[in-house]
């Protein structure tokens, strides 16, 4: 193929061709365009939203949480104020020697 | 930056990503033609690059992958207002041992030649929203951008002789279009 190209006038002209178009391109594809408006402040304003409803919906689930905790303590007669009970691994381990 | 930014520190994220918005605004501008579309994109691809910044591996270029990510958000915003159709020509950028993903900033052009070459890329950029966008997206991917054509066909979920065929169409429209604003001459070539 490649010697064909070298000796054909026309394919070489071809190949010319394909290069100074890509050429062309590859020259200019670093240099940027600007944006109207500044839309990385607009996603930073976006992102501290989300942030913010994270928040919001981790305020509400620990809510829940001590409502819930609540509500056990009544019905099964402990107090609510009582600590959580946290599992701890120790069966777990022990039952793998 | 970038490490201060991935912490969860948001000042970090403003300033990387006003550095870098450019570059998902350009690359978005020439996918889809479309000042506000590409806006619209590129914040997207913002917000998505600082919320997977756990997934930039350590030494990744932070623009090139943006980039890819604007890329990918392009191609799916065209497919969705159906302008991208679902269905290796060479290695002339690996020969020299990087590709166009990895050109920038080499040198710093003098003013002049800033100039100048602004006036040549707002000619070529224009010139490139006149081929129709499979044509354009698979011109921009593979000859600016330097993706492979085996990239070029599975973002544009086609296969190899289809993306073949639409940089090769796409090439020879563009040269005609060149030539005919006189960016390029018609017989030019060594």
């Amino acid at each position: 193929m490649r010697g064909h190209v070298a000796g054909c006038m026309s394919c070489t002209q071809r190949v010319h061709r394909v290069r100074e178009t890509r050429r062309l391109l590859r020259g200019i594809a670093e240099q940027q365009l600007h944006p109207q408006h500044d839309i990385a402040q607009r996603a930073v304003r976006r992102l501290q939203l989300r942030h913010k409803a994270i928040g919001n919906v981790n305020e509400v689930l620990a809510a829940v949480r001590t409502l819930i905790r609540s509500l056990a303590g009544f019905l099964g007669g402990e107090s609510p104020l009582d600590p959580p009970v946290t599992l701890t691994r120790h069966d777990g381990d022990a039952s793998h020697g | 930056m970038v490490a201060r930014a991935r912490a969860g520190d948001l000042d970090a994220a403003s300033t990387l990503l006003s550095r870098y918005q450019d570059v998902a605004y350009t690359t978005a501008l020439r996918l889809l033609g479309q000042p506000s579309d590409a806006e619209d994109v590129a914040q997207e691809a913002l917000v998505r690059a600082y919320t997977r910044l756990s997934e930039l591996e350590q030494h990744a270029s932070f623009p090139a992958w943006l980039r890819r990510i604007t890329v990918n958000l392009s191609l799916n915003a065209l497919r969705r207002r159906g302008l991208l159709h679902f269905e290796s020509l060479d290695a002339e950028f690996s020969r020299d041992g990087m590709t166009s993903r990895d050109v920038a900033n080499v040198r710093q052009p003098s003013p002049e030649e800033d100039a100048l070459a602004s006036v040549l890329r707002d000619e070529v950029d224009s010139l490139l929203q006149q081929l129709p966008a499979e044509q354009r997206v698979a011109v921009v991917l593979r000859d600016m951008y330097g993706y492979d054509v085996a990239e070029v066909a599975a973002l544009q979920c086609c296969g190899l002789s289809a993306a073949k065929m639409r940089i090769m169409r796409g090439r020879a429209m563009l040269r005609r279009l060149l030539v005919e604003a006189r960016v390029l001459s018609e017989g030019s070539g060594d």
